[in-house]
């Protein structure tokens, strides 16, 4: 993979990303900016307006044409916008290796953050779902508390927690039994 | 009672920025349409490029990549499209 660089005897277990439903919240903000021109519209103004702003040039029957122009330029911005949360997403995501977790986080377009966890350093791991939503669709944040500086990072909005704690866990026991 | 539109924004007319404006506007529709054109063209223009460059760099090529920029492009070019054929009818 030419995302990150393994060592010979390193081996991706799983690679994360958030829960479907994080992306959908994201998105939610933008579907209601993108219907609420439609709504101003409709409820407050009228065709006139419009064909007032644009003098007698555009009436009547270029009506049309300014209006798929209008929802066309709107569409196109919300459409880029949609992608660019889209990407964002799935360029958020965690490579559990049997031995490092990696954390790989995507903040906006020009800045990228990549942290590694080594199993052994792992101390202790939380699980934290909070909320309706979270217990019936099964995602959450998972602490993981490390020794040294960094004491604790976290990997947020993630699916099926329980499950990936434990692998974590169960990959971490393996690379201490084999130090013993 | 009757709710003339015209009459509402009225009001705004008073002030020589707004008059300034509307007459800018009403006197060259043309340019407005074709200006407000390239700026929509040039948004999704310089926004598709940073996609496209985080896409090959980071998205390693997958095929959902793949499959997102085909979908993107297509809605793209006939969102495209119906903009400059509707900026052609109204200019």
């Amino acid at each position: 993979m030419s995302i990150i660089n393994l060592s010979p005897d390193e081996k991706i277990e799983i690679t994360l990303r958030k829960h479907y439903f994080v992306l959908l919240r994201n998105i939610f903000g933008l579907i209601i900016l993108y219907i609420a021109p439609f709504i101003i519209y409709f409820y407050f103004f009228d065709n006139t307006i419009i064909a007032e702003f644009f003098y007698n040039k555009i009436y009547a029957n270029q009506s049309i044409s300014v209006t798929i122009f209008a929802i066309s330029i709107w569409t196109l911005i919300i459409w880029v916008k949609l992608f660019a949360i889209w990407t964002d997403y799935y360029l958020d995501v965690w490579f559990i290796t049997n031995k490092r977790i990696i954390d790989i986080e995507q903040k906006g377009f020009f800045r990228r953050e990549i942290s590694t966890f080594r199993m052994e350093r792992i101390q202790d791991i939380t699980i934290e779902i909070k909320g309706l939503l979270q217990t019936f669709l099964d995602f959450g944040d998972i602490h993981v508390q490390t020794a040294g500086e960094s004491q604790e990072f976290i990997i947020r909005g993630i699916g099926h927690p329980k499950q990936i704690k434990e692998m974590i866990m169960r990959q971490s026991d393996i690379i201490l039994e084999s130090k013993k | 009672m009757f709710f003339n539109e015209v009459e509402s924004i009225a009001p705004f007319k008073s002030f020589w920025f707004t008059e300034l404006i509307n007459n800018i506007i009403l006197n060259n529709a043309d340019n407005v349409v074709w200006f407000v054109f390239f700026v929509a063209f040039a948004f999704f223009f310089i926004y598709s490029l940073i996609l496209i460059y985080h896409w090959f760099k980071y998205g390693a090529g997958s095929f959902i990549i793949w499959l997102a920029m085909i979908v993107y492009f297509s809605i793209s070019l006939a969102l495209i499209s119906a903009m400059y054929f509707s900026a052609i009818i109204i200019s």
